[in-house]
């Protein structure tokens, strides 16, 4: 099989939208996605043995992942998609290896976009740790997709929309939702809400979920925290306060409250470890999730012939993904000799301009959820920060206090970052810890070096690689 | 045993029994260990290896591996990206834990 | 107004020679002032295999491990920092017939040197690892039970908190931009910062040593090696020893934390790319399921690489300058030089302050190349 022009990885809605664009103008184009089936998170597919009834509980996202998924589908013949593939490095000579069916592959890519997606923001506070205590992202993957209640009696403690779609669900499928803590102030974004009539899919049907959870007796509490997840085996009880402006805790309204869950949702970081690897140049912009590759109108990245789209360049939702995604496919296909620069700038127009105008309506709803100072001052200093090597942030204090100010050299010499999670959950909080603790600037705290695999891979996987090698004659 | 199962809106496939530290614990095709876990109200996955602290299912998108358990003999294995098979074996996991090796 | 600082010795370096020899420096109650162009450690003292090794070396180096081993063995106390030293073993796999004399012979100076190294057996060999692969056709190993292993991230920087200690100043993200030299003397060394002077000048800075000594007129043969690791996870303690398996491209340690470290052996390069290769990944796999079955469903989680000076003869230089004075060089570890960390500290602070090193580095002498005059 030749090689493709385009290698898309990621299935989630920037990425179905980059390949359909791509396909569409005759680029053979290969797919790695990590799941078993296309759609990513927003628009993921159950899994073989459910079968769905009443999609009403799915929201308006489940018409428009149809509708891409659809769309998908007119292509597939022409999209060359590898489902349970999960890249793991890409290496010199524009190599990439990923693993599906227990072996390791490689492939060369000439152009590729990166639609990996983003993760829910680590946020260290004591007793994170505690089972029970899950992501809003976690929350939503059991409820929506497994059709499983986390717990009998649910705290969600976050910002912004997303985890009132999640309360939403869980109250439709007969939960228990005990509040819903907003650490900023929901009129500000009801407000702009009411400005922008058109449906993006950015959950301006908040206000619909906001009814939702009124309706159900949900209190919603603006203006409050987290503070503290208790439980001797298991989150019992969780200590909420009012917060100021800057989220930090007035500590005369802390009280506690009766529940066995905690759904945490205080916004996305991008995925951007292959995109680092790659040579891309990041940037750190606090609004959009942390460090995001810096790109060009056509959503190109520093490296030539390597893209970025969707929630793994910047939290931006599903709808920036979709205009995203397409503007990359078209781009590239133009770049490859499909499409002229007529054909191509025609084709891109209008979701240049409906990116234009949803631009507007994300910059001002992240302007409003981006992480006051106070998220970042939740931990104690016995409050584990590396879940990994379970390292507190007095141990991590401790380190930067005796001089070890580089995130590099505090990996190494605290270990922080370097177990499972590949500094995935710890990594992003110890960057802020850094920043106050010298008084620099996050933006630049250099982050931890990014070296293959992006993710683990086993090592049978690596020996399946294609190449020989003489281990030793006889052996 | 509990079930935190949403009935609603969704049909499920057939069920089947997997054993969670000698306990039998239903599941459901399509199911992941992790909800499997979740419906029968368990928890704990694993004890950390230093503190002997429990963790359980965190960031459900196999990213955080809070969620590792010793699945039909191999550690380490994260119970939210793994589907749950009949007759599937499933142990806490207690810190590092030895690999059996099938010679 | 150029700031001048002054000192009785500067050492240009901060790995594990560098702080070493800082450290041994102020234990002899010298002003010492270290430069260190990143971080402490930060380059291949702080990215290799871990090995603290005495078999399997020429000759010109086997007594200096030696000697060196007698300090590492009390090294975290004196330094007041774990270093996760612990001694082992080393464990050679021997494979291949024709290589097999070969290290018989190393096998024999190494015991008339006084190594406690020794032959067995491959039941030996296997009840010593009962994890290697049971199909696997040996011919026995060489074992050297003083041998070990210990973390690299750590030692650079024990040393060089233990010289601070004694009032040696250690400046780190501070690159040597040149040397300044009068009357066949090296007068100073200039960073961006400042000047600094001194009566001798130490130059322990690994892959960088040679274009600082081409400045003063000369040069050594060397090859800019990579060398690549990558671990597992964190596995329950399996083995102590330090493995490698004659022919089979990797070696293996298990760090104290209980992940595998895999070493992958050293490749030239062309340029300063630290990151890991396609091919090392694909070693890496074979090598581990070649050796230890245990391995096929572990994950890797990292991997890195390192920058490595290789001489002609694969031994390093330690040495004054031939021609000249208050110039000191040690470089070209040719990827094993870990072990010699300490000894090479003292030899050098020795030389400096008595005059003389207390054992004969004839056969680490620079001089024994051609051409090192530019």
């Amino acid at each position: 099989m030749k090689d493709p022009e385009l290698i898309v990885i990621g299935a989630g809605p920037g990425g179905i939208a980059a390949a359909v664009e791509a396909a569409k103008a005759g680029v053979t184009t290969t797919i790695l996605d990590e799941n078993p089936k296309p759609g990513g998170r927003i628009y993921g597919q159950f899994s073989d043995g459910f079968k769905l009834v009443n999609p009403k509980f799915l929201g308006p996202d489940y018409e428009k992942g149809k509708v891409l998924l659809a769309e998908f589908d007119t292509f597939r013949e022409k999209i060359d998609y590898l489902q349970d593939a999960l890249v793991f490095g890409t290496f010199e000579n524009r190599i990439m290896t990923f693993h599906q069916a227990g072996k390791g592959h490689r492939i060369p890519f000439n152009k590729l976009i990166a639609a990996t997606g983003a993760y829910d923001r680590p946020v260290p506070f004591p007793g994170w740790t505690l089972p029970g205590v899950l992501t809003a992202g976690g929350a939503q993957t059991l409820v929506k997709m497994q059709r499983v209640l986390p717990g009998k009696n649910i705290l969600f403690a976050g910002t912004g929309p997303l985890q009132l779609v999640v309360a939403n669900q869980v109250l439709d499928g007969g939960g228990k939702v005990e509040a819903i803590l907003e650490a900023g102030e929901i009129n500000n974004w009801l407000k702009l809400l009411k400005g922008f009539s058109r449906n993006w899919g950015l959950l301006t049907d908040g206000l619909q979920y906001i009814r939702g959870i009124r309706k159900a007796g949900v209190p919603l509490l603006r203006r409050h925290i987290i503070l503290e997840a208790r439980g001797d085996r298991q989150v019992e009880e969780a200590i909420i306060a009012e917060v100021d402006q800057d989220w930090r805790a007035i500590e005369k309204t802390r009280r506690a409250l009766k529940v066995d869950t905690i759904c945490i949702g205080y916004g996305l970081v991008p995925s951007v470890e292959l995109k680092r690897l790659v040579g891309c140049k990041h940037r750190y912009d606090p609004d959009l999730g942390g460090w995001i590759p810096v790109r060009n109108e056509d959503m190109e990245t520093s490296v030539p012939g390597v893209f970025a789209v969707g929630d793994g360049a910047g939290a931006a939702g599903s709808s920036v993904a979709m205009f995203e995604g397409r503007i990359a496919g078209i781009s590239i296909a133009r770049s490859l000799g499909h499409l002229s620069s007529e054909e191509a700038a025609k084709r891109k127009k209008p979701y240049l301009s409906d990116m234009k105008k949803i631009r507007r309506l994300r910059d001002a709803l992240d302007r409003i959820s981006y992480p006051r100072p106070g998220l970042f001052e939740l931990a104690h200093d016995d409050t584990i920060i590396c879940r990994c090597e379970e390292l507190t942030l007095g141990d991590i204090k401790n380190a930067i206090g005796k001089g070890t100010i580089e995130m590099n050299e505090l990996k190494r010499i605290t270990r922080m970052g370097m177990g499972r999670c590949q500094g995935r959950m710890c990594a992003p909080a110890v960057q802020e810890i850094i920043a106050r603790q010298t008084q620099t600037p996050a933006a630049e705290i250099e982050y931890l070096n990014q070296r293959p695999p992006t993710r683990l891979v086993p090592i049978n996987m690596l020996a399946s690689l294609p190449g020989e090698f003489e281990i030793r004659h006889g052996w | 045993m509990e079930d935190m199962r949403i009935w609603k809106d969704v049909e499920r496939g057939q069920a089947f029994e997997i054993e969670v530290d000698g306990v039998q614990v239903v599941a459901y095709e399509g199911e992941t260990v992790a909800a499997a876990l979740m419906a029968a109200g368990i928890r704990t996955t694993n004890r950390t290896a230093k503190r002997e602290e429990p963790r359980g299912v965190c960031c459900g998108i196999g990213l955080c591996y809070g969620c590792t358990m010793v699945i039909d003999g191999v550690p380490n294995t994260r119970a939210c990206q793994t589907l749950a098979r009949p007759g599937m074996r499933l142990e806490t996991q207690k810190g590092l834990q030895r690999w059996e090796v099938a010679e | 107004m150029v700031n001048v600082r002054e000192a009785a010795v500067v050492v240009i370096g901060g790995g594990i020679m560098g702080c070493s020899t800082a450290y041994e420096l102020a234990k002899k109650g010298q002003s010492v002032i270290l430069l260190e162009k990143g971080f402490i450690g930060a380059e291949a003292s702080g990215r290799n295999g871990g090995g603290v090794r005495q078999q399997k070396r020429d000759p010109a180096e086997l007594p200096l491990a030696m000697e060196s081993v007698k300090i590492w063995q009390g090294l975290q106390e004196e330094l007041e920092w774990e270093l996760e030293y612990q001694q082992g073993g080393n464990l050679h796999i021997l494979g291949n017939p024709d290589r097999y004399d070969f290290y018989i012979q190393q096998l024999q100076y190494s015991l008339k040197a006084g190594l406690d190294v020794r032959l067995l057996s491959p039941e030996e060999t296997r009840k010593l690892l009962p994890t290697l692969r049971k199909d696997l056709d040996i011919l026995g190993s060489t074992y050297c039970p003083s041998d070990g292993n210990a973390n690299p991230l750590f030692v650079s920087k024990a040393y060089a908190k233990a010289a601070q200690k004694l009032s040696a100043e250690i400046r780190e993200h501070e690159p040597l931009e040149r040397l300044e030299v009068k009357s066949g003397r090296v007068i100073a060394a200039v960073t961006a910062h400042a000047e600094y002077r001194a009566s001798d000048f130490v130059i322990a800075a690994g892959a960088w040593s040679r274009p600082i000594c081409n400045q003063i007129g000369l040069d050594f043969p060397v090859e800019v090696k990579r060398s690549q690791l990558m671990v597992t996870e964190p596995l329950p303690p399996v083995f102590t020893e330090f493995i490698s398996a004659d022919g089979c491209s990797c070696y293996f340690r298990q760090a104290l934390s209980g992940g595998m470290h895999i070493g992958i052996p050293s490749a030239p390069i062309e340029d300063d790319n630290k990151s890991t290769s396609y091919d090392a990944f694909k070693m890496a796999g074979q090598s581990c399921l070649t050796l230890f079955p245990f391995l096929e469903k572990v994950d890797i989680v990292h991997s890195w690489a390192g920058l490595t000076n290789w001489t002609p003869d694969a031994v390093c230089i330690i040495d004054k300058a031939p021609n000249v004075a208050g110039f000191y060089l040690t470089a070209g570890h040719s990827g094993h030089g870990f072990c010699l960390g300490p000894i090479t500290g003292r030899l050098l602070a020795e030389w400096i302050v008595d005059g003389t090193p207390s054992m004969d580095l004839s056969a680490v002498r620079w001089t024994r190349f051609d051409s090192i005059y530019l």
